[in-house]
């Protein structure tokens, strides 16, 4: 017994002895987290930014500061991953850099993200407790986000740019455009059922959300989290053009998207196949694969429901 | 053993207080939009109609959707409708509400009624038939005396078709 006891000890003592040379060794791993000159810096309401600075810059900006415990392996790997996603899709350093209508989309996506609790990022949260906006600094965004909402009514260029489809010349298919990452333009959206319509006041569109036989039969099972392989979701854009008398219709038709179910073709884009097409021409959207990245990460709010936004309506 | 035992306790437990930190208010995941789906007794995919076009009214928070068979997929899509024999449409109204999951975007909330415009016998006299569905049921409305048939028909058959690349 007591030579086991023994034996046994040594062996946790050598354990730990190999965990903490491993835990030593890890530190000269140090990938790097550079920062950048800041090129056109974030300008909205001081209140605003001082915000974003508190909770958002480490990760959002050319101006991460550590403390010292990120700075410990192998948290520092995590924290240098984040930094160069984070900048990826949201560099408030940058800022200048993104198209006027962009900066009001990207506020739109960040307060989303803010108020569903997608953002700061959880763990983050949960050793930088001074990044945690309080509700003040909630409702500080909102009202400068909701205050970036203009209406258009009877807008010209609209109205127009209406005209100008309804007079095109019908643009048949030849061949199925296809994205960067192969996902597929889905003819024949236009006669499959319809699950929900939204207005959307943050950029003046209308849409229509269409669903396929099989994700129309998952919600009449009401088994649509996760929905089934198979089920393709499409999402029609307009303009919105609305009148004196506050009745809004559709304008010229902006994009389709889709979302293609297949857990296995689709794996590494959390199941989905996701496809964007814009105007009449059916023009594939993204240059780069990094397209579907922008997509999944604005639909990270929804990661609990599938990526999926939509309330469906049954009918 | 019973250190690697605490210690994996202790883990356990700051793992689980780093997840009970973050509260994320609820998104109704899993669910559908109950209030706004139509009643099964109503029967609607039987009618095999599709979209036209859809759209809203502020003043009154409404917003709706124009169905129609391919008649009246025609009808909508033509600057001067040739024909309107054989048009059957349907116009759902929903309450408009805000939407949960995106500030900003506002969706159909309550289901408010159906009204269905079915255009029969010949071009040169047509029949038009006019029927009101109203709330949560879709209860067929026998008395329309207070609506303006001739008004409702006119607002249904003048929306045009939402513009698509086909
Ligand atoms: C610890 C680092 C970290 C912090 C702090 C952080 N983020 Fe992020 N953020 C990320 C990462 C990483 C991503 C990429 C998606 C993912 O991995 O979840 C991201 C993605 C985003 C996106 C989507 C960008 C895209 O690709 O379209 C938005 C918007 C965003 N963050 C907003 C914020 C806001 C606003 C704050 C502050 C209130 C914030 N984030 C704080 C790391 C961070
Ligand atoms: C800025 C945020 C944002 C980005 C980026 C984004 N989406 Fe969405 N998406 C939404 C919102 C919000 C909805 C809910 C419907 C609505 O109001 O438009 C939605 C809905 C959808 C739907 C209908 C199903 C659902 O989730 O409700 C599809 C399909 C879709 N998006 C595809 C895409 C594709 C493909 C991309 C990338 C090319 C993309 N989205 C990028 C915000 C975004």
């Amino acid at each position: 017994m007591k030579t086991q006891g023994q034996s046994l000890k040594k062996k946790v003592l050598a354990a730990f002895a190999i965990l903490c040379i491993l835990f030593i060794g890890i530190q000269f791993y140090r990938p790097e987290i550079p920062n950048p000159p800041v090129v056109a810096d974030f300008t909205g309401p001081a209140n605003v930014k001082a915000i974003f600075e508190k909770s958002c810059y480490d990760c959002h900006s050319n101006k991460t500061e550590l403390k010292w415990f990120d700075k410990v392996q192998p948290a520092y790997t995590l924290v240098a991953q984040d930094v160069k996603e984070g900048r990826t899709g949201l560099n408030f350093s940058e800022w200048g850099k993104l198209a006027p209508g962009d900066q009001k989309a990207k506020l739109f996506e960040i307060l989303n993200q803010v108020t569903t609790g997608t953002m700061p990022l959880p763990n983050y949260l949960a050793l930088h407790h001074s990044a945690k906006l309080s509700k003040e600094d909630v409702a500080v965004l909102q009202h400068y986000i909701a205050g970036l909402m203009v209406e258009k009514v009877e807008d010209t260029a609209m109205i127009n740019a209406r005209s100008r489809q309804q007079a095109a010349k019908v643009n048949k298919m030849t061949k199925v455009p296809v994205t960067v990452t192969g996902v597929p333009y889905v003819d024949g959206y236009a006669s499959w059922d319809i699950i929900s319509t939204t207005d959307r006041a943050d950029n003046n569109t209308m849409r229509v959300i269409y669903g396929n036989a099989i994700a129309i039969k998952a919600i009449h099972d009401n088994k649509i989290n996760p929905w089934p392989d198979g089920a393709v979701i499409a999402k029609v854009a307009w303009d919105k053009i609305q009148d004196k008398e506050g009745n809004s219709t559709t304008g010229a038709f902006k994009q389709v998207e889709f979302m293609i179910k297949d857990s296995g073709k689709y794996a590494g884009t959390k199941g989905w196949g996701w496809g964007r097409f814009k105007t009449l021409n059916r023009e594939p959207y993204g240059k780069t694969t990094d397209y579907a990245t922008e997509c999944i990460n604005c639909h990270r709010p929804v990661a609990n429901n599938d990526f999926v936004f939509t309330l469906p309506i049954k009918q | 053993m019973l250190p690697n035992i605490n210690y994996l306790a202790i883990m356990t437990c700051f793992a689980l207080t780093l997840t009970a930190c973050t509260t994320t208010p609820d998104n109704h995941a899993g669910e559908l939009n109950a209030k706004a789906s139509l009643p099964d007794s109503f029967n609607f995919k039987s009618k095999g109609l599709h979209v036209i076009a859809s759209s809203i009214n502020k003043r009154e928070n409404i917003t709706a959707v124009l169905y129609g068979n391919a008649a009246a997929q025609k009808f909508a899509r033509e600057a001067v409708p040739a024909d309107s024999v054989g048009v059957v449409m349907t116009l759902v109204t929903w309450n408009q509400e805000d939407d949960g999951r995106w500030f900003g975007a506002r969706i159909p909330g309550d289901l408010l009624c159906a009204e269905t415009v079915t255009i029969t016998g010949k071009s040169a006299a047509p029949q038009i038939k006019f029927e009101l569905f109203n709330g949560a049921l879709l209860t067929r409305e026998t008395n329309t005396d207070g609506i303006d048939t001739a008004q409702r028909i006119k607002y249904i058959l003048g929306q045009k078709a939402s513009i698509l690349p086909q």
